[in-house]
């Protein structure tokens, strides 16, 4: 097994490496003075199974171009399958047309990862699971739950009955629940967000909260909307 | 997050923080490298990986 870390997340991939008793393989992952990346793998991968570790975060299309970059030195250096573990997939959320004449992003980032030479994607709380059947490869979608639901006891040490999960819009809700229900079954609620036409002029948008607990117009971020629901507010 | 109306935000380490996050007294990240670590372990040994949320 050959683990290769891109440089957007040097720290996790390292400490995976330590976990995995190996070391991250010799490469040099660098960008010219023109901008355009350049992958030099150290070591030879030759029948290797490698898993290439990058998270397409900020700056998202460096980052993406890394990842694909040294995805396709690997299948010339003859590595027998390679793995893109990408913790965090950017282009996520644009899985489908927003609107008329927009693109559907995360298939096209798919596609560039499948055609780059990927045999296989590994990946975690994709933003919605459907975008696995954008891969014609297997994926394996990973779930963080058990990470958050162990912080959250540690806080709530005195019990959970203060505790609602609240989801910031209808696709988390899958999320939401399972942490709920992983957290003694305790309740979901569901901010219910739209926009009209004269919303988006005023770059503001309607939440209501369901179970249903206020309704209000906003222009700030909805995890700080949320932020300000008090417990006098549940019905 | 500079409001009160947040007294702390938990996110993973998928995203390696920036200086403004790592600064951040309200933002914590839990670290996902058992998950991706034991995935990896699974792939590379042929074993389920789905069964790890049995």
């Amino acid at each position: 097994m050959k683990l290769i870390a891109g440089n957007s997340n040097r720290r996790l991939s390292e400490a995976i490496s330590k976990r995995l008793a190996t070391s991250l393989a010799n490469a040099d992952i660098k960008t010219f003075k023109d901008g355009e990346v350049f992958v030099e793998i150290q070591e030879n991968v030759r029948g290797e199974d490698v898993f290439v570790i990058q998270s397409t975060s900020r700056p998202a299309n460096d980052h993406l171009m890394e990842l694909l970059i040294t995805i396709d030195a690997l299948p010339r250096a003859s590595a027998s399958r390679i793995t893109a573990v990408i913790p965090y997939f950017g282009y996520a959320r644009q899985d489908r047309k927003a609107g008329p004449r927009t693109p559907i992003s995360a298939k096209l980032v798919a596609n560039l990862i499948t055609t780059a030479g990927a045999d296989r994607v590994l990946t975690v709380d994709l933003h919605a699971g459907q975008i696995q059947g954008f891969f014609d490869i297997p994926t394996d979608n990973l779930y963080a739950v058990k990470e958050f639901e162990r912080r959250v006891r540690e806080i709530h040490n005195g019990g959970l009955d203060e505790v609602t999960v609240i989801s910031p819009d209808a696709g988390g809700v899958v999320r939401a629940r399972t942490l709920g229900k992983r957290l003694n079954d305790r309740p979901l609620a569901i901010v219910d967000k739209r926009r009209t036409s004269t919303d988006r002029q005023r770059r503001q948008k309607r939440l209501r909260l369901c179970n249903p607990w206020r309704s209000f117009r906003s222009r700030r971020s909805t995890v700080h909307e949320i932020g300000r629901i008090k417990p006098h507010d549940h019905h | 997050m500079k409001s009160d109306a947040l007294s702390r935000m938990i996110i993973t380490d998928s995203i390696e923080a920036r200086p403004e996050v790592a600064d951040c007294p309200k933002i914590e990240q839990v670290p996902i490298v058992t998950l991706l670590a034991e995935a990896i372990r699974r792939i590379a040994n042929e074993e389920s990986v789905s069964s790890l949320f049995d």
